[in-house]
């Protein structure tokens, strides 16, 4: 299709002109029948490349994508801009629901389905039932045991692909290193797999490596720029009770700004509101989890905080992506304290099983002939649902759960657990390996920008404004665009006249006033 | 601060007769007989379901603080009891607290709709005002988003002074309100490029316990309502949203499960296969259905024939109890029989 007509489209159905790098190319081969792989920084519309050809293509596209709460997110605001025909399936919906909309679902053109859905026969009967035109597997890199945020459910989508008869792919990641990008081809056997890698760099973002000696300090720092800089901020915390808890501090020291915390385990609604209200400026500074971003285009973000460090190097390139996306000046701030070096390592030992537990959950899991509620089992096991997700798959790969009954071969049995337990512990090394490749990041003497792309990418741009603080960078010296303060002291009767009558922004009206 | 007071008057009425999960079934509002009645008989009727996502672990945080400050007495049978702290405490508050806005027995099922589809029809309108239809909407219940949809297709053509007009009798309305009062209901509307705040938003703010956000709000609604209904003549948009409520439904939650299934033409049989409940509870729950709903199918549990012999056997024996009537028919007519045409009797007509 041509790219007039192509634009012709994305104006009709997402009343937007032109598209952003990468977006046409991966969508124009993608309508050409083949298989993709695009690999394209965050923020820079992933979701377009397949919801354009949705519209286009007839029968139905389909989407796995890793977060229940994301997707949803997805299916509201494409309905918002006038998408309807579009729907999210997911284990937690109830029956009466699920089978509903099972039953109307060939009025659909895009179907977001988590992972573990696909795992089961009766979806996948009705799937084969309709026209499946497109295989979308958004945030690919899930899908390798070398990527940032392995999902052995992903493992199976070959599987899922060949019952559904061959259907094109695309394969979308806006983190995928080389070794990452072959592993995705691989796993969904698509060697001819076209590649579209855009590079990651941001050359607009300043990166700061700031070394204190503990909470307090941190605090402090945030504090002091904050009120020096009026900026829209993101903070990202590895627990979501401290973004609770320093959202608290900080609206107690800065009464001046507008404070909210965001993570995933609050409802829905609560979460719309935050993101919608940071989007609006109604909000200045947002403590999250690494849950908060997908989706969310706010243009304008400043500078974002690195409280924890996360995991690996590709998580954080991911998460600074939000910084500056309208292309002005914009900071990458890391706050390390050496106390903080203890808690990557027990969110790792929560991602696996232990290898000297396997025996006895093997002794445990025999004892059931099929497998109980995943409630209950876990309750049993002593598990988590990540260290489960991980087992089970394992167990199910090595032919020992079949169907959700064991089978039971004692020779067999113990060999496999065996092998589990040497997985793991590989795992463990890898995981532990990429945490040392971050503190070593964090320690480097030498240019951050230089260091941090360079497992990623052949080469990056110049930096626009300062590189970072082991180059150039300092505080004193930056002038970024700052919004105006908030005065809250306006009447009920006036605020109710701006929400109904206001013709911009409500919050540039408040700051105005 | 009015939660407690909630709770403390709650404790002075029910004195020691009842326990402590009493006050928690009653704030939550559960359906059963008993908890109804509780509130009738106490007095307490102004606060049935008023919490709806109260859980009971917050309950019995604030009672034993409650407890331990004693402003009241926790006894062994786990009831609670005023003390005097307590009783002089709510006295000086009471006039402070919107405590006698609530009325739950009334309008605890109807205030969340009728709140939320003002909420979302003042986002609607807004944004469209604005030519602009792609908003998230803030509510996404579908008895709320079908309603706005009506109502604003209704207006489409005179939409400019539907919304002076709606701005008009909400400004009109919350001039019945102290000045606070007031200012966290307007903080919680959504307009055109501004999201309204959330609870833990107000509660900051305000200064108010995070608990009490939600009471408050309910209690700002349940006074709207009643106002709007009691001057129909100044509030002629608002009386109307009243009148658009939908008939409160009377259904326990399990038995409004069981109803989806019937309307999609599942037998008794399926419905207890596919729940997984016994067959008698699924019958419990068709009486429970056939006492409100004026289109049930009596007559494919129940002939007409069958119907006939229960009535006929229903006045010779002048009574309602199921053994005399059962006794009085033939053996192959079951109590569930009985019970549905003793339901169908007891319809309004």
């Amino acid at each position: 299709m041509d790219i007039h007509k192509l634009k012709q489209q994305l104006w009709k159905y997402f009343k937007i002109s032109s598209f952003r790098p990468g977006q046409s190319e991966i969508i124009r081969d993608s309508l050409a029948g083949n298989d993709v792989l695009g690999v394209l920084p965050t923020g820079s519309g992933k979701s377009l490349c397949y919801q354009l050809p949705a519209t286009l293509l007839g029968g139905v596209t389909i989407v796995v994508s890793p977060l229940i709460s994301l997707m949803e997110d997805q299916v509201k605001q494409l309905k918002a801009v006038g998408f309807k025909s579009v729907v999210s399936l997911n284990s937690f919906m109830n029956p009466v629901e699920k089978k509903h909309v099972l039953q109307g679902l060939d009025q659909y053109q895009l179907i977001y389905l988590s992972p573990e859905l696909l795992q089961q026969r009766s979806i996948i009967q009705w799937l084969q039932e309709m026209t499946v035109k497109l295989f979308v597997i958004d945030e690919a890199h899930c899908i390798s045991q070398w990527g940032h945020e392995f999902r052995p459910d992903y493992l199976r989508l070959a599987d899922v692909l060949n019952l559904l008869n061959h259907p094109p792919v695309m394969a979308l990641s806006g983190t995928a290193t080389p070794e990452v990008q072959d592993d995705i081809a691989t796993s969904l056997n698509r060697q001819e797999i076209k590649k579209h890698i855009y590079p990651m760099d941001r050359d607009n973002i300043t990166f700061s490596v700031k070394k204190v000696t503990g909470e307090q300090e941190k605090q402090d720092i945030i504090v002091s720029l904050l009120k020096r800089f009026r900026v829209p901020a993101l903070i990202y915390f590895s627990s979501k009770r401290k973004t609770e808890e320093v959202a608290a501090f900080l609206s107690e020291h800065m009464s001046s700004h507008r404070i909210a915390f965001y993570h995933g385990d609050m409802d829905q609604m609560d979460r719309i509101t935050i993101q919608q209200q940071f989007m609006n400026d109604q909000i200045d500074v947002i403590c999250c989890t690494s849950a908060f971003g997908m989706g969310i285009n706010k243009q304008n973000i400043r500078m974002v905080v690195h409280y924890h460090f996360p995991m690996q190097m590709a998580s954080y390139i991911q998460e600074i992506g939000r910084a500056g996306r309208d292309g002005k000046s914009s900071i990458s701030l890391l706050l390390y304290s050496p106390s903080d070096q203890a808690i990557p390592h027990s969110i790792i030992e929560n991602e696996l099983p232990k290898a000297d537990d396997l025996p006895h959950i093997g002794r445990q899991l025999r004892q059931w002939e099929q497998l109980p509620t995943t409630e209950e089992l876990l309750q049993t096991l002593g598990l988590n649902e990540i260290q489960w997700r991980f087992l089970h798959y394992q167990m199910e790969w090595h032919g020992l759960i079949k169907n959700n009954q064991m089978i039971y071969d004692q020779g067999y049995w113990d060999r496999a657990l065996q092998h589990i337990g040497k997985l793991i512990g590989n795992r463990l090394e890898w995981k532990h390996e990429k945490l040392q490749e971050m503190l070593r990041w964090i320690q480097e003497r030498h240019c951050l920008r230089r260091e941090l792309y360079k497992g990623f990418q052949d080469s990056y741009k110049p930096p626009v404004y300062a590189c970072c603080s082991n180059c150039d960078f300092s505080f004193k010296h930056w002038s970024p665009v700052q919004t105006s303060q908030y005065r809250p002291s306006l009447t009920w009767e006036t605020k109710l006249k701006h929400i109904f009558f206001a013709e911009e922004s409500y919050a540039k009206t408040e700051r105005t006033n | 601060m009015l939660f407690d007071a909630i709770i403390l008057t709650c404790c002075s009425r029910f004195q020691g007769g009842r326990s402590v999960s009493a006050i928690y079934h009653l704030l939550k509002g559960k359906r059963a007989i008993q908890t109804v009645q509780d509130a009738r008989l106490y007095q307490l009727e102004q606060f049935y379901g008023i919490h709806p996502t109260l859980r009971k672990q917050d309950l019995d945080q604030l009672v034993s603080k409650l407890n331990m400050g004693d402003y009241l007495k926790l006894t062994n049978e786990s009831t609670a009891l005023p003390m005097e702290k307590g009783r002089q405490w709510v006295k000086e508050h009471i006039d402070e607290l919107p405590v006698n806005c609530f009325n739950g027995l009334l309008y605890s099922r109807s205030a969340p709709i009728f709140q939320e589809r003002l909420l979302l029809l003042i986002q609607t309108l807004t944004n469209s005002r604005m030519q602009n239809m792609t908003f998230i909407p803030v509510v996404d219940n579908p008895i709320v988003t079908e309603w706005v949809k009506r109502t604003f297709y209704m207006y489409r053509n005179e939409q400019e002074s539907f919304l002076n007009n709606l701005y008009a009798e909400l400004h009109l309305m919350l001039t019945h309100f102290k000045e606070w009062e007031a200012s966290m209901f307007t903080d919680s509307l959504t307009g055109y490029q501004h999201y309204g705040w959330s609870s833990f938003q107000v509660s900051e703010v305000y200064g108010v316990n995070k608990q009490d956000v939600p009471l408050y709000k309910t209690a700002i609604v349940h006074r709207m309502m009643a106002i709007a209904k009691e001057k129909q003549v100044m509030f002629p948009l608002l009386a109307q949203f009243l009148r658009e409520l939908p008939n409160e439904s009377k259904l326990s939650k399990s038995a409004k499960k069981t109803k989806i299934l019937l309307d999609n033409h599942f037998t008794a049989e399926n419905i207890a296969d596919y729940r997984n409940l016994k067959l008698n509870t699924i019958y419990d729950h068709l009486v429970e259905i056939a006492l409100y709903d004026h289109n049930f199918p009596f007559s494919m549990y129940v002939n007409l024939a069958e119907q006939m012999e229960i009535k006929k056997a229903m006045q010779t024996t002048l009574t309602y109890k199921l053994k005399d009537i059962k006794e009085a028919v033939d053996d192959s007519i079951s109590y569930f029989q009985i019970r549905l045409v003793l339901a169908m009797e007891r319809l309004p007509q």
